[in-house]
């Protein structure tokens, strides 16, 4: 049954059902807007390397498998989904992260034979030996691209700190060591296992019609058989395994000008169960903007002082399985800098309680926020996370954000830094 | 509408969107190399600090006020025109649950930033300066930590005869050392009281609140001037070439070519089919052959800055792949001036372009940065006219455009390890 959720004060109207065969569906109407965005998601992405399939066999697959899945679906037998696209003049596209793999276009004509293709061509897939061997030029070049990107190897250096016996070390494209062993039989097993219609969710948004949208969609996965499975996906692991058994601190060198420096933090607990991990994430984001934003006293001190420039910046990851918090910058006194988010890090609580004011600002400042994402239909519909946070889209933060106190954020964030379970990771100039 | 001499005003109601967005630009014409970076360092000393703002922190609480409203500056280059640019993007508070005098606050916070600068006994204040200016100094000294954007910055100075065309947009380490707090507020009065103004807004606004929002800011009437906008270099028979040695991944081979067609010609049409088929798009023949096809590539994309007249391919390559590479591109181009594309794929390029033409009006700001280059070039383009003309072109004027395109620079970023 189609359920409709109300948003008044943004006056939105989203629409959700589950198919037959489990497909989460999600229908947000736009009528001013020209173009409509869909998005195909499976709860799947580089970190699912180890599986128990419906034999009850034990799997355990080369990392970067579902980055290479995904490149592998867009070629068929005798036709390629760039292509049909092309002749419906969509733009198509696909991403993977560690938890998700997501297939989307966006288009301003012939909206139905684009989702019923964008249905198709993630639902029947084809893998030759051939195809999959010229591929691993391509993604081979991707991993080089990666190789020489010192942001990325920062973020990967300080993951491999914090999770270093779990997939979440290795780069989502794998290496070229990993991907050489993968063939056609990997990714069959990888697809039947994850690419079921109950792990995965479409979200259409945009200037469409809603009957019609719903009709072409339910009409198209009526007509499919899939292969039943007699269990759900099991994705409920908590990463982690290494707890607080992690590397404290790294250092890399590489053809750079200035020094970058990343601090991180392990989310030691699994985040709450359904709703309460979006209130969660928001109060997270809270408390990190107070410590680490752009207004708090910790950048201010240290932007004054010339330790650090706009490059200073801070990130929290919330995903299946996993969370936690970097916070990094591009500095010649990166010392100096790592010192004074430690402090901060020590003082919390305390610069917390004393936020009062900034507290009431920051709340405008990501209601303002969320309000200005949703423009952009992209946003809307990639800012939606599934089961993870049951269901919330970027209305329900908007929601949220208004009811949320201070000792709220306070206790959430004492809570996630009580285990302090923290790392260093450096990219150095080659000298 | 022209508000006062050099102060246009472009208006473009909506209520589609749940922001309003406000774009001041100020461009004009540089004769001294110099200016493009001290227009860097002034764009990032106007965005951060202002006289009752004495501090980023400051700045950003603001911000915060007025529910997060994005504000940043910029600058930007349109062949020989050089822009500094504000804008901001702030709610809509019929999406808030109390009412506000936001757009008016908005205002006020643009004269506060744009016309209260930390200026003292005629310069900027010394450590407000110092630290922007120690900033934009890293900033520009690891532009080159990108190593697609170095050899795209390495590719267009040997491309280019123009002294400041071979600079970045954003300028170079070696011009802002000898910047002065006293030269900056120099170049502040210039920008003020010199530069064309142009205000644009969208969103749910009247022309009426618009223009009294306005007064508020010492705006004054300056000559009105007609930009020099189009930057030309004939073809040299000589082709040139750099090759540099790191120590990285992957090597990165980039070609420059001059392709003159007129901005406001009936030919850049064709331009734009013609880039859009050599390597504008995965549909494109580079991404087939190069990527898709000889499997050489990650990316392998063309791009065309019709103001410069320069048409460019970037490719992520290994070493030893380099002349194949070469090869391969050559024979992508001597495809289409041969006029060999096939129907279906040209039908298709042009049904993707008019798709992200007509998506590219769901976006407020692609609607503020095309209203500001109506005002710049002078030539109006409405949707209709954009598509029917895309929709025109064919084999033979794709074929004519491509045999206009002559190969003058390749720079070669070789990452071979021996």
């Amino acid at each position: 049954m189609l359920q409709k959720y109300t948003y008044p004060q943004f006056k939105e109207v989203l629409y959700r059902t589950t198919l037959a065969n489990g497909l989460t569906v999600n229908l947000l109407p736009r009528p001013d807007f020209h173009k409509t965005y869909a998005v195909m998601t499976t709860n799947y992405g580089s970190i699912d390397t180890k599986f128990t399939d419906s034999q009850e066999k034990q799997v355990d697959v080369p990392a970067g498998t579902a980055h290479f899945l995904e490149h592998k679906l867009f070629e068929k037998e005798d036709h390629d989904a760039f292509d049909v696209f092309g002749k419906y003049g969509a733009d198509v596209n696909a991403f993977t992260s560690f938890t998700k793999t997501s297939f989307l276009f966006s288009t301003t004509g012939n909206l139905t034979k684009c989702l019923e293709f964008l249905l198709d061509f993630v639902q029947e897939p084809y893998f030759s030996s051939e195809t999959v061997e010229k591929e691993k030029g391509i993604i081979g070049e991707e991993i080089s691209m990666y190789d020489d990107d010192p942001d990325w190897q920062l973020f990967f250096g300080m993951l491999g700190n914090l999770y270093p016996h779990d997939p979440l070390s290795v780069d989502i494209a794998g290496t070229k060591e990993t991907i050489a062993q993968i063939d056609s039989e990997i990714l069959y097993a990888c697809y039947n296992e994850f690419y079921q219609p109950a792990n995965m969710d479409l979200f259409v948004v945009g200037g469409f019609n809603l009957a019609d949208v719903l009709e072409t969609i339910e009409t198209n996965q009526a007509n499919k058989q899939f292969i039943e499975r007699s269990s759900m996906v099991d994705t409920t692991t908590f990463l982690g395994d290494s707890g607080d058994n992690i590397l404290p601190f790294v250092e890399k060198k590489m053809a750079v000008m200035r020094p970058k420096s990343m601090i991180g933090i392990k989310g030691m607990e699994p985040v709450p169960a359904k709703r309460t991990s979006l209130k969660y994430k928001i109060e997270l984001e809270l408390g990190l903007y107070l410590l680490f934003g752009e207004s708090s006293i910790l950048f201010q001190e240290l932007y004054q002082k010339g330790i650090v420039d706009d490059s200073f910046n801070y990130e929290l990851s919330v995903e299946r399985g996993f969370h936690f918090v970097v916070i990094s910058g591009d500095t010649t006194y990166y010392e100096k800098m790592e010192h004074e988010i430690f402090s901060t890090i020590k003082n919390a609580e305390q610069i917390l309680a004393n936020s009062k004011r900034e507290f009431e600002l920051a709340k405008k400042e990501f209601l303002g926020q969320y309000i200005q994402a949703q423009n952009s239909l992209e946003s809307i519909a990639n800012g939606y996370e599934g089961r993870l946070f049951e269901h919330a889209t970027l209305f329900d933060y908007a929601e949220q954000i208004q009811k949320i106190s201070l000792s709220d954020v306070t206790d959430t964030v004492a809570l996630f830094l009580k285990p302090g379970v923290i790392s260093t990771s450096r990219i150095l100039p080659i000298t | 509408m022209e508000i006062m001499d050099g102060v246009n005003l472009t208006l473009k109601p909506t209520k589609k969107y749940k922001t309003n967005q406000i774009l001041i630009s100020f461009t004009t014409n540089i004769k001294n190399q110099k200016e493009i970076t001290a227009r860097t360092l002034l764009a990032d000393l106007l965005e951060t600090t202002s006289l009752h703002l004495p501090t980023q922190r400051d700045v950003a609480l603001k911000l915060s006020e007025l529910y997060g409203a994005s504000f940043g500056t910029s600058v930007s280059r349109y062949g020989n025109v050089y822009g500094v640019n504000f804008i901001i993007n702030v709610v809509n508070d019929e999406y808030l649950a109390e009412t506000t005098e936001i757009l008016e606050d908005t205002f006020a916070f643009l004269n506060e930033v744009i016309f209260s600068p930390q200026i003292k006994d005629g310069e900027f204040v010394a450590d407000i300066f110092q630290i922007q200016k120690q900033n934009l100094q890293a900033f520009l000294a690891s532009l080159d930590d990108n190593k697609q954007g170095k050899a795209l910055t390495r590719m267009n100075a040997l491309y280019f005869r123009d002294h400041l065309q071979q600079i970045p947009t954003v300028g170079q380490l070696e011009d802002l050392s000898s910047i002065t707090a006293n030269q900056m507020a120099q170049y502040y009065h210039k920008m003020i009281t010199e530069d064309q103004i142009n205000i644009v807004v969208s969103g749910d606004v009247t022309k009426q609140q618009v223009k009294s929002a306005l007064k508020i800011m010492p705006l004054v009437a300056r000559s009105h001037k007609q930009l020099d906008l189009v930057y030309s270099q004939p073809d040299s028979t000589v082709v040139k070439y750099s090759d540099e040695r790191e120590n990285v991944s992957q090597s990165k081979l980039n070609l420059a070519y001059n392709l003159p067609v007129d901005h406001d010609s009936q030919d850049r049409f064709a331009a734009m089919v013609f880039n859009e088929l050599f390597g504008g798009s995965a549909l494109s023949l580079l991404f087939q052959n190069v990527r898709e096809k000889n499997s050489l590539a990650y990316y392998a994309e063309s791009d065309y800055d019709i103001f410069r007249q320069e048409l460019w391919v970037q490719t992520g390559i290994q070493s030893e792949n380099k002349e194949k590479v070469i090869d391969v591109v050559g024979q992508q181009l001597s495809q289409l001036r041969q006029g060999k594309i096939k129907q279906e794929q040209l039908d298709k390029i042009k049904a993707s372009m008019i798709n992200s033409y007509i998506a590219r009006s769901d976006s407020q700001s692609v609607d503020l940065s095309k209203a500001l280059a109506t005002s710049l070039t002078g030539v109006l383009t409405t949707p209709k006219q954009w598509i029917a003309n895309i929709t025109a072109v064919q084999v033979k004027d794709i074929a004519r455009i491509a045999n206009l395109a002559h190969l003058q620079a390749v720079y070669f970023l070789d990452g071979r390890q021996d």
